[in-house]
């Protein structure tokens, strides 16, 4: 898997030179407008794994947009257990479920080596009512994180959650102009055992029956869709996934 | 097969190539093994190995450090001793670490393969032996019988037929046995005497019992040996047609292994017989139907060993070669090595220290390396070129997502040289080890051994590996 161009780290900030910038928050900006963007962002430093971004109940500063490497939000129940909501692959926003309660509801961590945008979150308000571009595109990328939360609480065998979830990040991918059929999984079996609510072992068995039918080949985590009409009617939606 | 005209040209080129050099066992080799390396490591490792999405299946490796008797010139770690207590208050401390080790893997990971080495592993009784067999399976998720390879080495004068049959009821299903070689003036000078009569009712009993791979050791280089004794040793191998042979060289290392020190130096043969004895049994077993899969393996063509060559799935390991390509590697036991996810990692090999760890619960862990990004490149070259003799640029290049052809920019100068030789078939795309190359793939592996040359300054004057031939 080739990554997109990453800008050189004097422009680190600099979305009008962002190879993200296409699906991120600046989509459809001029450039004066994306100036008045940059001004309000700070790249900050690379996270290690595990380091958390923020944490649950921690109060609203910023909201994160990933510009390398994956992150993941959980929520922690009554009982202590971990429950994964969503994996975030760069030029995704996270901490938008904050808005709200003004509090982060989630606690964001890194998978593996990653790096963030931080937006400060007043300002992009402020901003947002003077830019209508912006506040559309905001609109954008929250609901398609709430539609994305929204698919995992259907009831589903595991093979169709599987299957679903390979095809969204497959879609995810392409449109960060990554491979959408050959790409790594950074994510440990148990974090995606926990997204799916299904055990570990399951995870690896319904890969491996994937592996099987030729639908697709693996190789260690580096997962190749060989067969995408079949993952698709596995997954049981054609469209919209 | 190998003419005797390319003989002539082939021994010219063993005596230039004959430089001391690691057997690529591993990569990073042993060498490299450092006392940084801890248990909280391994733990990681064996971590990281638990979350890939289909985690790869276990292999054990067990090691039975006893052996009844001393064989000169053997540099494996073993205790001699006919005292049979001694085995059972070791065992305990294995089941401790079987344990332990257990504990650190998730359930649904299959354990497919087991092998046993030694010391000698026939040490155990076979009540010992189903014991030890109960306490993986009660530890281990086991594959079927049919999934599981379960192999053991086995000293001939350590068994009887009966002994074979009830060790084969266990489930066992490949043994390998030492011949080292037939002839009986070698086998004194080496303290290793057991007649054919014993080898052969081992393989047959071992045979009728319905194992059909059965391997063979043997040596060549050992003192008293001559090109016509080996000959008529090979002769007997090749009559006997086991579906494996390994063909060990003997490296005469006094300074480092003290039981050489009661070998007649003079009684040796030359450098020169060695090469004859070497080449004469590759052209031997090759017109007998064997295939030489590579180093010191050779194998029936529809061994799986042989099959595995062509598909690709065969794996250099510190028993030589596996078909368990895609497995980690639990060693078990005094000085056995793991291989588990991106590293490699040994145990203690004083059996007074292993015991004190595990009495206190910790692994017996001494040494290991967690391999860097390099390391894995380096690794993976190696180990096309061992396994199948070819190493295709945009292979490696889209598998570690580097540009070979300058990420190797020094190493392919020293290819080139290689190629000129008639060592490598050399073009645009790769090299391929020729047929004469298959002699010399230590020297081709350690132009992409990073380490080497710093050992060699830091050692120099010192011998720290063996001959390549």
């Amino acid at each position: 898997m080739t990554a997109p161009e990453v800008d050189s780290q004097q422009n680190q900030s600099r979305c009008s030179v962002c190879a993200l910038g296409k699906i991120c928050l600046p989509v459809g900006l001029d450039n004066s407008d994306m100036g008045r963007l940059e001004e309000i962002i700070k790249t900050t430093k690379p996270y290690q794994v595990d380091d958390k971004v923020y944490e649950a109940g921690g109060p609203l500063r910023n909201v994160y947009a990933v510009k390398s490497g994956m992150f993941k939000s959980y929520i922690i129940d009554a009982d202590g257990n971990e429950h994964i909501v969503a994996f975030h692959l760069p030029g995704e926003l996270f901490g938008l479920d904050a808005i709200h309660a003004k509090r982060y509801i989630s606690t964001a961590k890194a998978i593996g080596t990653s790096t963030v945008c931080a937006i400060e979150y007043e300002s992009l308000t402020s901003l947002s009512l003077k830019l209508p571009t912006l506040q559309r595109q905001l609109m954008n990328l929250m609901s398609k994180e709430f539609s994305s939360a929204q698919a995992l609480l259907a009831e589903q065998s595991a093979d169709r959650k599987l299957a679903g979830f390979l095809l969204g990040l497959s879609t995810r991918f392409k449109q960060r102009g990554y491979s959408e059929t050959t790409f790594n999984l950074a994510m440990q079996r148990s974090d995606i055992a926990n997204n799916l609510n299904m055990a570990p072992e399951t995870v690896s068995r319904m890969f491996k029956r994937l592996k099987n039918e030729g639908i697709i080949e693996l190789n260690l985590n580096e997962v190749s869709i060989l067969d995408m009409p079949q993952l698709q009617v596995l997954s049981g939606c054609l469209s919209t996934c | 097969m190998v003419s005797p005209i390319h003989r002539k040209q082939l021994q010219d080129l063993i005596q230039k190539y004959q430089v001391n050099g690691p057997r690529y066992t591993s990569y990073p080799t042993a060498l490299q093994f450092n006392d940084r390396f801890t248990d909280q490591d391994y733990y990681a490792q064996v971590e990281a190995s638990n979350q890939f999405v289909v985690p790869k299946p276990l292999s054990v490796y067990i090691h039975i450090p006893f052996c009844a008797s001393l064989c000169y010139y053997c540099g494996c770690n073993k205790v001699v001793s006919r005292k049979k207590g001694i085995a059972n208050e070791y065992l305990e401390y294995l089941y401790k670490e079987i344990e332990l080790q257990a504990a650190l893997y998730e359930d649904d990971r299959l354990l497919e393969q087991i092998h046993f080495g030694g010391g000698t592993p026939t040490y155990l009784t076979p009540k010992q032996l189903e014991e030890l067999l109960g306490v993986l399976a009660q530890h281990f998720h086991l594959a079927l019988p049919n999934k599981l390879e379960l192999g053991i080495e086995v000293d001939p004068r350590s068994v009887n037929e009966q002994t074979i049959a009830e060790i084969i009821g266990l489930g066992f299903n490949r043994i390998s046995i030492g011949v080292q070689d037939f002839d009986s003036e070698v086998q004194v000078a080496i303290n290793r005497v057991q007649s054919k009569e014993q080898v052969t009712s081992v393989i047959d009993a071992a045979r009728r019992n319905g194992v059909k791979s059965v391997s063979l050791d043997l040596i060549y280089g050992l003192p008293k040996q001559t090109k016509e004794s080996f000959k008529r040793t090979i002769d007997e191998v090749i009559a006997i047609r086991p579906a494996r042979i390994a063909l060990y060289h003997y490296a005469h290392m006094p300074n480092q292994i003290n039981s050489q020190r009661l070998i007649d130096e003079s009684t040796l043969p030359t450098s020169r017989d060695k090469i004859s004895m070497f080449s004469d049994t590759i052209g031997r077993l090759i017109d007998a139907g064997y295939v030489y899969i590579g180093m010191d393996h050779f194998a029936l063509a529809d061994d799986s060993l042989a099959q595995a060559r062509i598909t690709g799935g065969l794996q250099r390991n510190f028993q030589g070669y596996s078909t368990h390509a895609q497995c980690d590697i639990i060693g078990l036991g005094v000085s056995a090595i793991s291989n588990v996810n991106e590293s490699f990692c040994q145990n203690t090999k004083s059996i007074s220290t292993y015991k004190e760890m595990l009495a206190k619960n910790t692994l017996p862990i001494e040494k290991g390396i967690s391999l860097n990004e390099d390391d894995q490149i380096r690794a993976g070259v190696i180990q096309r070129l061992m396994c199948d003799g070819v190493v295709d640029y945009n292979r490696i290049s889209e598998q570690y997502h580097i540009q070979f052809e300058s990420y190797f920019r020094d190493e392919l100068v020293s290819i080139e040289r290689l190629a000129k030789e008639g060592i490598i078939y050399l073009n645009q795309s790769g090299f391929k080890v020729t047929e004469r190359g298959r002699f010399f793939l230590r020297n081709i592996a350690m132009v992409f051994d990073i380490y080497l040359p710093k050992i060699s300054l830091q050692k120099a004057g010192q011998t720290s590996y063996s001959k390549t031939l």
